[in-house]
């Protein structure tokens, strides 16, 4: 047999792009390792155009936004990560692998979410404060299709924020989390709770956890809860939230001011049994969860941690089982 | 003079009768002037001479052209309303089509590339990839027979680069 004959490369590169486009991401990566060639072509626009188009439809809206500028392949990363694209549309954030780097340049609001939202499971992300020339830096989660690219999150009712002024507190929204009130939609410093001081919390890179323990009947205690970890110590921890999907977000409202989202922990998450009491508790009353309908996973291997064990009170089952991703809902 | 629109609305004309193809190495095929159509290039062809009683074709050899014109043909066939042919039947037609050896299957992918058969190019392109699918980078320079001219610092590089690609 004549291995020559065997070989792709009788095929012109044209052809070879046009193959490559019908492999998948880990593929194609595997690819580039082949020989220079391949390691060329896996680069191509026209391969990454075609795998845009065929893995993500219903994405190309965002390629009449600034991200027309970039090459499909950084595109593809871009709507990969799992920071809500619409939080791209504006150019003062940068991107790493599922890392958000976030600058305030204009006086118009920013803020951004993260495009997996959840409902249950344990999930861990890191916030890294970079800069800071303002007193007001807003992290934390809210539920999701609330926030928006022109609202703050600290204008979100139910949304879990700390404030920066020179010391960093917790704020809570004065109603009940996730209902609106008669004084729901206001911002500002609420008076059902006082503010707890972090001064830490800005000066390291604190730990967010959203342990969603869901069994059922499901005890008020039991609801979802935000804590922040710093140093692997619990500084503060609000529960109480009303069942919702939630997403992690952030809203920065100075110009200068700038964060970094890791959505892997560059630290190692402490264990669920060193959950402190909460400090803030909620008056809302359990609802019950939404219907779990089928476990969409989506085609992205979930990257949220589910530790084993329990967590007071020691739910039935869930904090060991996996956690439920939803599709991205596109944002804004 | 009929404007682009009014040419783009007009409807194709019906070909008809017969058409002979002739291959890189002298193979004639003659084959009705619909079936032969399904090859764009071929009906751009027609389209401008209509009388023509053969088309060269110096990039195809006699195997592919046989291959291309099996291909044509049976879809020509299935995709009649009244042909009673499911989409699954099509399927597992176009599955046993492209078993064949790579250096056809590679020569079919050339051809329906110059004739201009999307279909087909599609489908070819979809077996290699899928050949390709779930191998190591060894695995797949021996499959394929491709020589590794990569250094292990390249190879590091692209690793490192790439990482994102499997998330």
């Amino acid at each position: 047999m004549d291995l020559m004959c065997e070989a792709l490369s009788i095929l012109p590169s044209e052809l070879k792009c046009c193959i490559l486009s019908y492999l998948n991401p880990p593929d194609i990566a595997q690819m580039l390792l082949v020989n220079h060639e391949f390691s060329r072509l896996g680069h191509c626009d026209t391969v990454w155009q075609a795998i845009c188009l065929r893995i993500l439809p219903g994405v190309q809206h965002y390629r009449s936004t600034w991200l027309s500028e970039v090459s499909w392949k950084d595109f593809f990363r871009i709507i990969q990560n799992p920071w809500d694209p619409a939080c791209f549309l504006q150019q003062e954030t940068a991107l790493c692998p599922a890392q958000l780097a976030v600058r305030k340049i204009g006086s118009s609001n920013h803020s951004f979410q993260c495009s997996r939202g959840y409902h249950r499971g344990t999930h861990y992300w890191e916030v890294r404060v970079d800069a800071l020339h303002s007193t007001d830096v807003f992290v934390g989660i809210c539920p999701d299709g609330v926030l928006t690219t022109t609202t703050w999150l600290a204008d979100c009712p139910g949304a879990v924020c700390y404030n920066q002024s020179g010391r960093i507190y917790l704020r809570a929204r004065p109603s009940p989390w996730g209902c609106a009130s008669a004084e729901g939609t206001q911002s500002g410093c609420c008076s059902a709770s006082r503010p707890q001081l972090h001064p830490t919390l800005a000066l390291h890179s604190p730990l967010l956890r959203s342990p969603y323990p869901s069994p059922r009947p499901i005890p008020a205690a039991a609801a979802p809860a935000v804590s922040f970890f710093v140093n692997g110590a619990c500084q503060t921890t609000i529960t109480g939230l009303p069942w919702a999907r939630y997403v992690p977000a952030a809203s920065l409202l100075y110009p200068g001011d700038a964060l970094t989202l890791l959505w892997h922990p560059t630290v190692r998450p402490p264990p669920l049994e060193r959950v402190a009491p909460p400090e803030i508790s909620t008056t809302a009353s359990a609802q019950p969860p939404p219907p779990e309908g089928p476990l969409s996973l989506g085609p992205r291997a979930p990257e949220v941690e589910a530790l084993p064990g329990p967590v007071a009170p020691a739910p039935e089952r869930s904090l060991a089982d996996p956690p439920t991703l939803e599709p991205p809902v596109p944002n804004g | 003079m009929a404007t682009p629109a009014a040419a783009a609305a007009a409807p194709a004309p019906q070909l008809e009768g017969d058409i002979k193809l002739v291959s890189e190495d002298a193979h004639e095929f003659v084959t009705p002037k619909n079936v032969a159509a399904q090859c764009k290039m071929i009906k751009t062809m027609l389209e401008v001479s209509e009388e023509q009683e053969f088309i060269n074709l110096p990039n195809v050899k006699g195997k592919e052209l046989e291959k291309v014109i099996e291909y044509c043909r049976y879809h020509v066939q299935a995709d009649k309303p009244d042909s009673g042919v499911s989409d699954n039947d099509k399927k597992t037609w176009d599955e046993n089509f492209v078993k064949v050896d790579k250096e056809t299957l590679f020569n079919l992918i050339m051809a329906a590339n110059y004739l201009d058969v999307k279909s087909l190019l599609d489908l070819t392109c979809a077996t290699v990839a899928n050949m390709l699918k779930n191998k190591t980078p060894e695995e797949i320079r021996r499959e394929f027979n491709i020589k590794n001219d990569l250094t292990p610092e390249e190879e590091e590089e692209i690793k490192r680069e790439s990482a994102w690609l499997y998330q």
